[in-house]
């Protein structure tokens, strides 16, 4: 049963990656990604510099979310360590990266997450906290929204409604109370309040098997309702579209709904989207060291090729810039409607 | 592939539900070919996603229809999310399927929630139920009339 523990633990099938490549290149039911592509006139994806290095650092989790894209929960103990962190610390000491991006799992699990955190602002860099917000309210987390607050990281944290109900059935029973009180002292420390300069980012995703909203449409959905229902205020929404692998896959499947998922995702190929999407500027590294074009191949195990190199510790500059990147049929998700990103829409 | 082969992949692709979907049509076609067709026949979820088709007779009057449908639906003085709730809201109260599943799926997709789409329902059925009721005045014009 799904959300009860990871793929992984469950033995299912889907945790064999071979396995659930081959259920979403044969069982999708649509034309492959590159003709679509193809079709709007672009060749293949190439990135265009590095603006963001992604790092995950490690699968674990307090949540297991019906939905994860990474089969992330507290079962799973893949952690990077902190000789795979100096790796990166060094990539980003020979170029010069505006943004890292720290996900997971739960990020904050990372036994080294704040030494990490410390040691990226000393390079001047921002940072980026990919937050589920529960994480907050454990007592063996106790100062890290202070932590947070002092070394000025934005968190960009996963709200995937305004109700508890629609919350909860993605997330976990009390889920959504638990994000409440995290978001209050988010609020507290500063964090979305005006001018204080400490950025508080929320995060939408569909509930279900269908699209996410306009951005702008529902960001003032949830400012008007969060403010009145509990006195929370943030910056932004970010409306991110679930991709259809691990244990999103396997609630298409079980569900019924995965042929008309991605020929909705399908029918709704934008070519303006797929021309800026996330992968273009970004270098996704794994919890061991391993290198992708997004988080999402990185779950696939697709990793980096084209002649890129495919582990941090062969970290090269000139060859990563400017790289073709690998394309599946999942990043049909990150190409409709609106387009879908880490930080949202793409319009 | 042998049947069993052939079985797993249509269970992996469509799902437990799926199948039992799948199989539902099966025997709703077999009801059909030696029983005729029921009501439910004239109503089959893939339908909806071959509209289109009604162009291929009238190209321009399906281009029109089109480009004025979209243009309905696109932000104006009432927002997309307002819109979808409408038509939530009149397919009901036409009690068309293929309605009911399309505009389910705009508003969530719009953002909107069970709670705000099922008060578009009962908007539609107090207005329905509303439009019946009224109509007792003219019963009552009627009865007077006939009446001493």
């Amino acid at each position: 049963m799904p959300g009860t523990a990871s793929l992984k633990r469950r033995h299912h099938e889907l945790a064999v990656i071979a396995h659930q490549l081959d259920v979403i290149k044969h069982d999708g039911g649509v034309e492959p990604f590159e003709q679509s592509l193809s079709r709007a006139g672009i060749d293949a994806l190439q990135t265009d510099g590095i603006r963001v290095m992604q790092i995950n650092v490690g699968k674990m989790c307090n949540q297991t979310c019906k939905h994860c894209h990474v089969d992330a929960g507290p079962d799973r103990t893949e952690i990077m360590t902190r000789e795979t962190m100096e790796l990166c610390l060094r990539a980003l000491e020979r170029l010069e990266i505006p943004i890292v991006d720290l996900t997971g799992g739960a990020p904050e699990m990372n036994p080294h997450f704040r030494w990490l955190v410390e040691r990226v602002r000393a390079l001047g860099r921002h940072v980026i906290d990919r937050c589920n917000l529960t994480i907050l309210t454990l007592p063996k987390y106790a100062g890290l929204v202070e932590f947070l607050a002092r070394h000025q990281v934005e968190v960009t944290a996963s709200l995937p409604y305004y109700i508890g109900e629609r919350t909860d059935a993605q997330r976990g029973e009390g889920v959504f109370e638990r994000s409440i009180e995290a978001l209050h002292q988010l609020n507290d420390a500063g964090y979305g309040q005006t001018d204080s300069g400490l950025v508080l980012n929320l995060v939408y995703n569909p509930v279900g098997a269908y699209l996410p909203p306009r951005q702008e449409a529902i960001e003032a959905d949830y400012r008007r309702e969060l403010l009145k229902r509990y006195g929370i205020v943030f910056n932004r929404v970010f409306t991110i579209t679930n991709m259809p692998i691990n244990r999103f896959l396997e609630y298409l499947i079980e569900s019924g709904n995965y042929p008309s998922y991605m020929r909705r995702l399908h029918a709704a190929f934008n070519p303006d989207a797929a021309r800026a999407v996330m992968c273009r500027e970004m270098l996704s590294i794994g919890w061991d060291g391993d290198l992708y074009d997004c988080d999402f191949n990185q779950m696939l195990g697709l990793h980096c090729d084209h002649g890129a190199p495919k582990h941090i510790a062969d970290f090269d500059p000139q060859r990563l810039q400017d790289r073709q990147i690998v394309t599946g049929q999942h990043c049909y998700g990150c190409t409709a409607g609106a387009g879908s990103s880490c930080g949202g829409a793409l319009d | 592939m042998g049947n069993a082969g052939r079985l797993w992949r249509v269970v992996r692709l469509y799902g437990p539900l799926g199948c039992a979907r799948e199989i539902g049509y099966a025997l709703l076609r077999f009801e059909v070919r030696f029983a005729g067709p029921s009501m439910s026949d004239y109503y089959k979820t893939e339908d909806l996603e071959r509209f289109a088709e009604i162009g291929k007779n009238a190209p321009q009057l399906w281009e029109k229809f089109s480009a004025y449908y979209g243009a309905v639906f696109e932000e104006g003085a009432l927002s997309e999310r307002e819109k979808a709730l409408i038509a939530l809201g009149v397919a009901h109260a036409l009690q068309c399927p293929y309605c009911i599943d399309a505009f389910t799926q705009t508003s969530l997709e719009k953002g909107s929630n069970l709670e705000q789409m099922t008060e578009a329902v009962h908007v539609a059925a107090a207005i329905r139920g509303g439009a019946a009721l009224v109509h007792g005045v003219q019963m009552r014009n009627v009865a007077s009339k006939l009446s001493m």
